[in-house]
């Protein structure tokens, strides 16, 4: 198999805050090949927003503290990158940002035409004006976007959520990128326009051979669209698997809690009992321990070790169920 | 559970419109973000108003509640007029009807202790003395799974679950007959959203309540509710008991929402999801059915004039051409 | 828990500047109760010793005599609390004036709001000093009127000061939640507005108290304020004038004085804005 196009391996970094340090990610690994849609699953706090961030070399840098690990997307460190270079190559060119809230991405003072040709000729110096131009047509028609051009001469508050997020879409295909962050691009959408937005995003990445990296809470989501699933519990990798594989034999039992936790429409109503750790002060080894009804002593002294449980399924677990138990 | 008198609240043809300003304050148009909508509530069960934004369901859920004043149409408690016409609310009656916002937490003032805030339903309310005030409360708390020590501190020195709880102790001390409750699990992690709707049950159990659930969430709807309307830029478009609405959608618009949910395990619907568009202006509503224009049945009859609620199936929809 | 509130006030106290603002207006209040105690030279208030006139600073008179031969330090001393008076009751009652005006008028909507803050604009139209200097000489010179009229001068801002975060407030889902639940409007008013208005008002008082000893201090230069034996700031400065350059020290203590505690008011100010609203506005609030 070829190398993947995004490396993460055993990446830890916490931010600065004001109670101290907050370990919010701890040796977590990630890879995502080229043309893969890969869904970045968990649940507030468990540190799939960082992830993506640290992708795409938008830490903060003032508070930020790296630990270990790296970040490798074709062969180049990231993390080792210098701004500048990162700057021009990666952030924006290579790999663009979906984000979850379209509305403040953009300049509520300029129309819509403005922003997205300010951002082309800036993206794509090498292309004369005029064919930039239609490259911008082209994609705002590939995201189904009604009335193209009219659409360029309106401001932000004048269209509606949905087709800001489309809008993103289409600016965050042009430069061609070999990788999308999608940030929880459909939370805030209503389930209509999330369907056809999850759609229009797949649709999209196959056609123009990109991979994205989907974070998302919301487990059907990341059903509908992804070819692989991974979740993340408190800044640590639970489970990582192609997606049939995932929802068919869910082994983490953080996993299998979530997806028992999901509401079947049979009234039965299951949580997961407990809270999420403290970052600032968490856990010695693994970070669901306290809330497992599998945690052995193991659990509670090292962190499980992120390694194929067969068949390309990844599992960071010293008791996982067995594959039958489903 | 329902006794054999009448439905507890009744809705009749209720309209709430806003005024749409345009520059310096001029009225430019009005908006009806409820429009005609009708349905009774029996005693002990469970509505679910669903729908999508703009549809209407959180302005119905406050005016019925006394937040919003109708414009059209009236609201009945157990027989007795409580909104519309021109009707004020009073005191005693807005305790039987509560609203419990999404988050409830923000419904607490930040600069009281929440043993005042718990005290003040009862302050405005009764003239009981604080003794007796207090052991009440006392016993609320309590069935909500809150510890008595909390009483003493601020919002923000509570957890936001904690917090939702003392919002809706606050509510509960009125012992109220009807609750809104107004998406409740709304940017919740899917674990504690189990958690929260079996708090809702257990509070329904303990307190005999019944509840109005307005969400967008439809398979939150589908767990806790017995009936569910489903809402469209401010009408009801179809209403009918939770598993015919879930098993045999009549109207167009239910079957695309049932069918734009995600369903695990099942085929993977986004791909060639079928509802394009968006929902027209509210302040610019097509003629006749609203629906319409992203409607997969629409025929040239349904710009004529606005569907009524109709038996059609097991469920009533507001369809020219249902099932 | 109680340990948050004295974190509260590290924090404050850990700032130097509000710690400075803090420390300069306790020295005044200090002064001014102290006086009559701390003062090296407490009669000279009343009494006068000629042959002592216009002396320079020394061991003796630290800051040098006045005209009359009084003891500099100690009549300033004795005019910190003429100017404290003063100012403590124009800002208590252009408070009491204006907030209550600017709450009701946040509060509701309609011909009764928009009236209230035409009037408070009409008086805010004219400079405050200046509306100060009419009023104080219509009436007359005298401690009484400087009072009078630094609270009509000074009431409209509070007003709309308390308007605007009235309205802000108001839209909230606690108060919207309190009115659902049936409180009436007055009880809203005072017991839920109130309380969360008052970190931008308690700001604002501290700098407005900055702004009434600088207006208080120009009425008495204008000899529009108390009567001439009356220690006061503005006046001592008044009378220094004709004795520049020799008798620097005559208008330099006084005008120092004012610069630092119009100083300290600000600094106060600031740094009770930045302790008072987001400690309340941050904390746990996490999801579950």
């Amino acid at each position: 198999m070829a190398d993947p196009l995004l490396c993460v391996r055993e990446l830890s970094l916490s931010y600065r805050v004001e109670a101290g340090l907050a370990r919010v990610l701890d040796g977590v690994s990630l890879s995502v090949g080229a043309g893969e849609i890969v869904g970045l699953v968990g649940e507030s706090g468990c540190g799939k927003s960082t992830l993506g961030r640290a992708v795409l070399g938008a830490l903060p840098r003032g508070s930020v503290e790296i630990h270990g690990g790296a970040v490798t997307f074709r062969g180049r460190d990231l993390l080792a990158m210098q701004e500048a270079e990162a700057a021009r190559e990666i952030r924006g060119r290579a790999i663009t940002l979906v984000p979850q809230d379209p509305f403040t991405s953009f300049n509520p003072l300029f129309t819509i035409g403005t922003q997205i040709r300010d951002l082309a000729r800036f993206k794509r110096p090498d292309l004369p004006k005029a064919r930039r131009e239609t490259r911008i047509l082209e994609l705002l028609d590939a995201v189904q976007l009604p009335q193209p051009r009219q659409i360029l001469d309106k401001y932000p508050h004048e269209v509606s959520g949905g087709q800001r997020q489309r809008l993103m879409i289409a600016m965050a295909l042009l430069p061609d990128p070999a990788m999308i962050v999608a940030d929880e691009p459909t939370t805030a959408l209503d389930v209509t326009i999330q369907a056809q937005i999850l759609g229009l995003l797949r649709r999209l990445a196959n056609e123009h051979g990109c991979a994205v990296l989907f974070t998302t809470h919301d487990l059907g989501a990341a059903y509908e669209i992804c070819d692989s699933i991974a979740v993340m519990y408190a800044g640590q990798n639970a489970e990582a698997a192609l997606v049939g594989d995932f929802f068919d034999r869910p082994r983490h039992p953080y996993t299998r809690a979530l997806l028992g936790s999901l509401l079947d429409g049979s009234g039965r109503l299951q949580g997961i009992p407990g809270e999420v750790p403290s970052l600032v002060t968490p856990p010695a080894g693994c970070r669901f321990a306290s809330r497992c009804g599998r945690a052995v002593d193991a659990c509670r002294e090292t962190r499980p070790a992120f390694a194929d449980a067969g068949g390309g399924h990844l599992l960071a677990c010293h008791n996982p169920g067995e594959p039958s138990d489903g | 559970m329902a006794e054999a008198q009448g439905p507890i609240l009744e809705v009749r043809g209720l309209g709430k419109s806003f005024d749409v300003h345009g520059s310096f304050g001029r009225i430019k148009g009005r908006l009806k973000a409820v429009d005609d909508v009708s349905f009774s509530l029996a005693r002990g069960e469970v509505l679910g108003l669903v729908g999508e934004s703009g549809c209407g369901k959180s302005t119905l859920g406050k005016t019925i509640m006394g937040i919003h004043e109708p414009t059209a149409g009236e609201v009945l408690f157990e027989g007795k007029l409580i909104a519309g016409g021109g009707f004020r609310r009073d005191n005693a009656m807005r305790a039987r009807v509560q609203y419990a916002y999404q988050d409830p937490g923000a419904s607490l003032d930040p600069r009281w202790k929440l043993r005042d805030s718990l005290h003040e339903p009862l302050v405005v309310h009764t003239d009981w003395p604080r003794a007796r005030r207090d052991a009440h409360v006392r016993e609320i708390v309590r069935l909500v799974g809150l510890p008595e020590t909390h009483l003493d501190l601020y919002p923000h020195e509570i957890s936001g679950g904690q917090q939702r709880r003392v919002g809706l102790a606050r509510i509960l001390t009125l012992r109220p007959e009807v609750v809104v409750l107004d998406e409740p699990t709304s940017g919740l992690d899917v674990s504690v959203q189990a958690t929260v709707l079996t708090l809702f049950r257990d509070l329904q159990r303990e307190f005999d309540l019944t509840y109005i659930l307005v969400s967008h969430d439809l398979a939150v709807v589908r767990t806790m509710c017995d009936r569910v309307a489903v809402m469209y830029l401010g009408r009801i478009v179809e209403i009918g008991p939770t598993k015919e609405i879930f098993a045999r959608p009549q109207h167009p618009y239910t079957r695309s929402l049932l069918a734009a949910m995600p369903r695990i395990g099942g085929p993977r619907i986004a791909r060639d999801f079928a509802l394009g568009g968006e929902p027209p202006d509210p302040a610019n509503l097509p003629s006749g059915c609203r629906f319409r224009t992203r409607c997969p049945k629409a025929q040239p009859g349904c710009a004529a004039t606005e569907p009524a609620l109709l038996e059609a199936g097991g469920t009533r929809a507001a369809c020219f051409h249902p099932g | 828990m109680s340990a948050h509130r004295f974190t509260v006030l590290r924090r404050f106290l850990r700032d130097r500047a509000s710690f400075l603002g803090a420390s300069i207006v306790l020295a005044l209040v200090l002064c001014a109760i102290l006086a009559p105690v701390i003062a090296p030279h407490p009669d000279d208030i009343h009494d006068f010793h000629t042959a002592n006139r216009l002396k320079p600073p020394s061991w003796y008179n630290p800051f040098g005599t006045d005209r009359m031969g009084s003891d500099l330090l100690s009549r300033m001393m004795f005019g910190a609390r003429t100017t404290l008076t003063i100012c403590v009751i124009a800002v208590g009652i252009a408070c009491i004036v204006g907030i209550p005006i600017g709450l009701v008028a946040g509060y509701y909507r309609g011909w009764v709001s928009e009236m209230l803050m035409r009037i408070a604009e009409i008086f805010l139209s004219v400079p405050q000093i200046v509306l100060a200097i009419a009023i104080s000489q219509t009436l007359g010179p005298s401690i009484e009127n400087v009072v009078l009229s630094l609270a009509a001068s000074f009431w409209p801002f509070w007003a709309r000061l308390a308007y605007a975060e009235t309205r802000s407030v108001k839209n909230e889902v606690f108060v919207e939640s309190a009115v659902a639940l049936g409180c009436s409007a007055p009880r809203v008013m005072l017991l839920h507005i109130l309380p969360n208005i008052a970190s931008p008002l308690i700001v604002r008082t501290s700098i407005g108290m900055g702004v009434t000893i600088l207006n208080a201090a120009v009425l008495g230069f204008l000899g529009l304020g108390a009567p001439p034996t009356t220690p006061e700031w503005g006046r001592m400065i008044n009378e220094a004038r004709e004795f520049l350059p020799e008798a620097w020290w005559y208008v330099t203590f006084p005008g120092l004085a004012i610069f630092f505690v119009v100083m300290g008011f600000n600094l106060l100010g600031d740094g009770l804005r930045d302790i008072l609203d987001p400690r309340i506005r941050r904390g746990a609030a996490r999801r579950g």
